[in-house]
């Protein structure tokens, strides 16, 4: 028996942090698919050549800065078919990788549908791995050192310095990306840092700070539960758990984002497969007990609603939820979620998203950028691991100014035709991640030398809560971050202390594709789920 | 509460019934405050320990701040596939940063130590929940969340004040008002939209905004194409440059309401006169609608409604006039912007005329989606608009009806121009359009559906048929019969103008039918007037304009 003081009774309510959405800026452009654009009969390449277009000049803005200094004055080559032997030169284009693992069309064409396809590949890399730069004359391939040190999937659009060789390849010396993006929010002159700014980032966290908690990944519904993790999470989140000083620093958190994968995959249990040669059909719409259950949405809405009374909420989709699977995924309907949908806190957000938070305490305003992890998770299959890790992606989505470059090769998107919305025209202040394996954060700053705008951004991948039983915490005014972690010791079910480890990794954490990327039609996935 | 009825609880729940007590159930069952419901479980445990009874286990929470060189070897850092700190050596070094960790352990008490020892700081200690049995799946824990959701639905806020609940001034309960967010691409101002802000004095203005819209997006349209194809399709450019000078000219026409009623005047007033009656029929039905939709406070549609069926032309006239640009708008909605319509008309090429249209398909493809989204929201009546405007979207995309929709764009830009013919006149001249008696009678029941559409003048023909004859084309009888239905409704309900001509008009029918057609009288021939007319539809159609003009 452990003598445990008893805990004071506070005299006092404390009061929780309060936060307001405010209007995102016209460059931050919703991921709503509205009617108008709810077609899905435009050709993909649109996405690619409006992206060419969009960051070719900030690439080339880069590119002189860099290389035009260099003996021997390279000059640009605006088309990349027309680069001249031997002749060291600059080109810019989109990415592609040639990848032999990388799920082809053509092949789940070829492929005999009698026999049930294969998994979709763990990696697309592989040492037969080609880059290649294209833009609308043609493409080249890229080979040299250089680029096996650096970053690249298919989709990014970047500067190449080098010389066609004498076997039509191009040599790559250098290779330069659109940058960070301007940041409105820390517009600053290098060198006259504003002193504000600078000492927000620096200072310590005050008690009147707002926070805001990130989880991602709750997996309701997997058969492993984590439900003992989730009543922890939420019992701390209201601010019922542990002492005062629990009691307080929860307190500080102004709302929860909940960046998706709430409900785990559900799983076929193969009798629906049985029925459905014949008797499927006249019970199409039937609730069908044997093959589905709502629990699982059931209990997500219990815990929805407990947190929902305490703060206000925002749920993404995310790659397992039942919504669609293109991005960006739209908004769940509210109702699905039972009581919690009368709040007006509630608020369900599309797959990536962005949010605008001012502090009511101080005149901040920060631009987040979140999305559920499938364009990261997507890319990292393009990467050698090690030595890319998932930090490292996420940091150089913002150089290259593209949150999700792998769409629409191997990531599923929609088929913008007007513009492509997964540029970022503006650096978010907070970037979060979600779906990821490993917790990480980083404050990536750019001090503007190139443009003499300095710029920076609170990296913030979460890690499934339902694996790691993380809580990220943000501060809204220093962009610090905190964990806070939820686990039991000792105990089955939950992951954290390792003893279910195993257990858990064989539990599906994404969802199988039932065709592969490309092959399947977006439009017969997504038209009916959007709706 | 006194600690003896706490007691007499935790006796009976735990010794007695066997359950799961925890701090939570404990508080919301006896309306405690968290910690006190703490402590309480804190008291009942240490007492029945003294008193020698090992008959309960208690479950301790334990929060606090991780030593800062455990978080190596944390869990969260290994789970990664790679397990060694050799291979971690390998990664690049993101520069990830280490943060505070904060965890919250949930134990039993034998791992009450350990767990403890692990903390650097530890904030604080304290029995989560008792039980009979040690606990030894977390989830067990949740077993105690029925009482305690049960009791904070029914008490709500006053609980969670009683309870301890940290409740954000900001949440509260309502409806949901989603931020509004630019939007990036192009876009015309959704329908819904614009009928909510509409009133009547504003409806001109807000012509005008939908017009320089529509260029936006087809400027865009202009912008890409050239660059797409960049050298390849002279085609596209040329089109491009095509929808520009359209796109010019429909803005001088649209805005000036002049401007339109110039290129009308050539056409042939029998066509004029029909379609104006048609856009009578249409105007009708957008003051259904928006009304509903907007406001109902418009009391001036209201009575204008009445005038139109007094008969009395000028009145009618005017009406139309006011309603002329809701009208268009409507129809905008429902098939094509009116800007686009009116483009044709003034280019005057037929081939270009179909270039332009397949464009407009997607436009119109497009908008439809969005307005029958818009609609569903809205009204009963609106969704009987959306299905037919469904019913129109398909065909502009067919290259064979490409024809017909230039023929009533320009029927469209025409109709506003028209100077106050008399009735009468124009049933007449309708009348002879048609060839056989049983056309004639399609005539007057087609007005209706053609309204909403204003463009598709065949379907709507057909559509009409097929209810009162059965006999139409297959597409059109699915489609046509919702059609039908609806505009049976608004026929009692708004246009008894519209009653009025049409009886008019099958008087001339009559009159034409006795002379040329050899079919029965009136009702009688429908079952054979209608093969005859499923077929006379389409090549009515096309014959129309040619002999119209």
């Amino acid at each position: 028996m452990v003598n445990i003081a008893s805990l004071p009774i506070p005299d006092t309510q404390l009061e929780r942090a309060k936060t307001t959405i405010t209007p995102l800026s016209s460059q931050n452009s919703s991921f709503i698919i509205d009617s108008r654009n709810k077609s899905y009969k435009f050709q993909y390449s649109n996405i690619y050549f409006l992206r060419l277009s969009a960051l070719r000049g900030f690439v080339q803005e880069n590119a002189v800065r860099q290389w035009s200094n260099l003996p021997g004055k390279p000059s640009f080559v605006p088309r990349v078919l027309e680069v001249e032997p031997s002749k060291l030169c600059y080109i810019i284009g989109t990415v592609y990788m040639d990848m032999p693992l990388k799920p082809n069309v053509m092949e789940d064409i070829a492929r005999d549908h009698s026999i049930p396809a294969p998994p979709p590949p763990p990696y697309y890399y592989s040492g037969e791995d080609q880059i290649m730069i294209e833009d609308e004359s043609g493409r080249i391939q890229l080979v040299g050192e250089r680029l096996k040190s650096e970053r690249l999937v298919t989709g990014v659009i970047i500067g190449a310095l080098g010389m066609e060789t004498s076997d039509g390849k191009f040599e790559v010396v250098d290779i330069c990306y659109a940058g960070l993006a301007p940041q409105p929010s820390a517009t600053i002159e290098a060198g006259s840092q504003s002193p504000v700014e600078k000492d927000t980032l620096n200072s310590e966290d005050l008690p009147t700070d707002e926070w805001i908690g990130i989880i991602s990944g709750l997996n309701v519904g997997a058969p492993a539960s984590s439900d003992g993790q989730i009543q922890l999470l939420i019992e701390y989140l209201t601010g019922e758990e542990g002492s005062t000083d629990d009691n307080f620093s929860a307190s500080r958190i102004s709302r929860l984002i909940i960046a998706g994968n709430s409900m785990a995959p559900m799983l076929v249990t193969g009798k629906g497969e049985l029925d459905a040669e014949g008797d499927k059909k006249t019970r199409k719409f039937a609730y069908d007990g044997t093959t589905f259950s709502s629990h699982p949405i059931v209990t997500l809405s219990s815990h929805l609603l407990d947190i929902g009374r305490v703060m206000p909420l925002h749920v993404l989709p995310g790659g397992a939820d039942p919504s669609g699977v293109i991005l960006p995924q739209q908004p769940f309907p509210r109702a699905m979620f039972g009581a919690v949908s009368s709040f007006s806190s509630f608020a369900c957000e599309t797959n990536p998203t962005y949010l605008n938070i001012s502090s009511d305490s101080s005149s901040d305003t920060r631009t987040l950028l979140l999305h559920s992890g499938q364009p990261v998770n997507d890319m990292f299959k393009y990467l050698p691991s090690p030595p890319h890790t998932h930090l490292g992606i996420v940091e150089s989505t913002l150089k290259w100014r593209h949150i999700a470059p792998t769409a629409p090769d191997t990531l599923w998107c929609h088929p913008y035709f007007t513009a492509d919305p997964f540029i970022l025209k503006e650096t978010p202040d907070i970037y979060i991640v979600g779906g990821q394996k490993k917790f990480a954060t980083k404050l990536v700053e750019d001090t503007g030398k190139d443009d003499g705008l300095r710029k920076r951004c609170r990296l913030v991948l979460v890690p499934e809560f339902s694996e790691s039983g993380i809580l990220a915490l943000v501060n809204l005014r220093t962009l610090r971050v905190k964990a806070v972690r939820f686990r039991g010791e000792g105990m089955t079910n939950n992951v954290a202390n390792g003893t279910d480890l195993n257990a858990m990794e064989s539990s599906p954490s994404e969802p199988v594709p039932l065709a592969e990327p490309e092959s399947s039609m977006p439009q017969s996935s997504n038209s009916s789920k959007i709706l | 509460m006194g600690s003896q009825n706490i007691e007499d609880f935790l006796t009976k729940q735990m010794l007695i019934e066997g359950n799961i007590v925890t701090y939570r159930s404990l508080s919301r069952q006896l309306s405690l405050h968290v910690n006190a419901a703490k402590n309480a479980l804190a008291t009942f445990y240490s007492k029945t320990r003294n008193e020698g009874e090992n008959k309960l286990a208690a479950t301790y929470l334990v929060s606090g701040e991780l030593q800062p060189e455990r978080q190596h070897s944390d869990p969260i850092d290994m789970d990664v596939d790679m397990d060694s700190a050799q291979e971690n050596v390998e990664y690049e070094s993101d520069g990830a940063e280490e943060v505070q960790l904060v965890e919250v352990v949930l134990t039993g008490e034998k791992d009450l130590e350990y767990t403890r020892s692990k903390f650097s700081k530890i904030y604080s200690t304290h029995i989560y929940c008792l039980s009979p049995t040690s606990i030894r799946d977390m989830d067990l824990v949740c077993s105690a969340n029925d009482i305690v959701r049960d009791i904070d639905n029914k008490k709500g806020s006053e609980i969670a004040a009683v309870a301890g609940k940290i409740v954000g001034s900001d949440v509260k309960q309502g409806k949901y008002v989603p931020l509004p967010a630019p939007v990036v691409t192009n876009n015309a101002p959704s329908t819904s939209k614009a009928s909510s802000s509409v009133t009547a004095e504003t409806k001109a203005p807000k012509k005008t905004t939908t017009i320089t819209d529509k260029p936006k997006a087809s400027d865009f349209f202009t912008r890409m194409k050239p660059k797409n194809t960049k050298d390849e399709k002279n085609v596209t450019k040329k089109e491009a440059k095509k929808s520009d000078t359209k796109e010019d000219l429909a803005k001088s026409n649209t805005k000036v309401d002049a401007g339109p009623s110039k290129n009308p005047n050539e056409e042939k007033p029998a066509k004029l006169e029909k379609k104006r009656k048609q856009e009578q029929i249409l105007d009708l039905e957008p003051e259904q609608v928006k009304p509903v939709a907007v406001s109902k406070a418009k009391g001036k549609t209201g009575v204008k409604r009445k005038s139109p069926s007094s008969e009395d032309d000028e009145t009618q006239r005017e009406e139309e006039e006011e309603r002329d640009e809701p009208s268009v708008r409507i129809r905008k909605n429902a098939i094509i912007s009116d800007d686009e319509d009116e483009q044709p008309s003034v280019v005057s090429g037929r081939t270009k005329g179909k270039g332009k249209a397949r464009d407009k398909g997607k436009q119109v493809m497009k908008r439809e989606d969005e307005d029958v989204l818009a609609l569903m929201d809205v009204d009963d009546d609106e969704v009987i608009r959306v299905s037919r405007s469904r019913k129109a979207s398909p065909e502009p995309s067919e290259a064979v009806k490409s024809e017909p929709e230039d023929i009533e764009m320009q029927d469209d830009t025409e109709d506003k121009p028209t100077a106050k013919p008399k009735r009468k006149t124009k049933a007449k001249k309708i009348v002879p359009v048609g060839k056989n008696g049983l056309k004639k009678k399609r005539v007057m029941k087609s007005k209706m559906t053609v309204d909403s559409k204003g463009y598709m003048v065949t379907e709507d023909y057909s559509s009409y048929e097929s209810v009162d004859e059965e006999e139409p084309e297959p597409e059109t009888t699915t489609k046509g019969k919702g059609g039908k239905n609806s505009t049976n409704k608004e026929k009692p309900k708004k246009s008894t103008s519209g009653s009025k001509d049409s009886t008019k008009e099958e008087e001339g029918s009559r009159e034409t039918s006795g002379t040329r057609s050899k079919s029965g009288p009136k009702p009688k021939p429908k079952a054979s007037s209608s093969g005859s007319k499923g077929k006379n539809t389409i090549a009515s159609f096309f014959g129309k304009p040619k002999g119209s003009q």
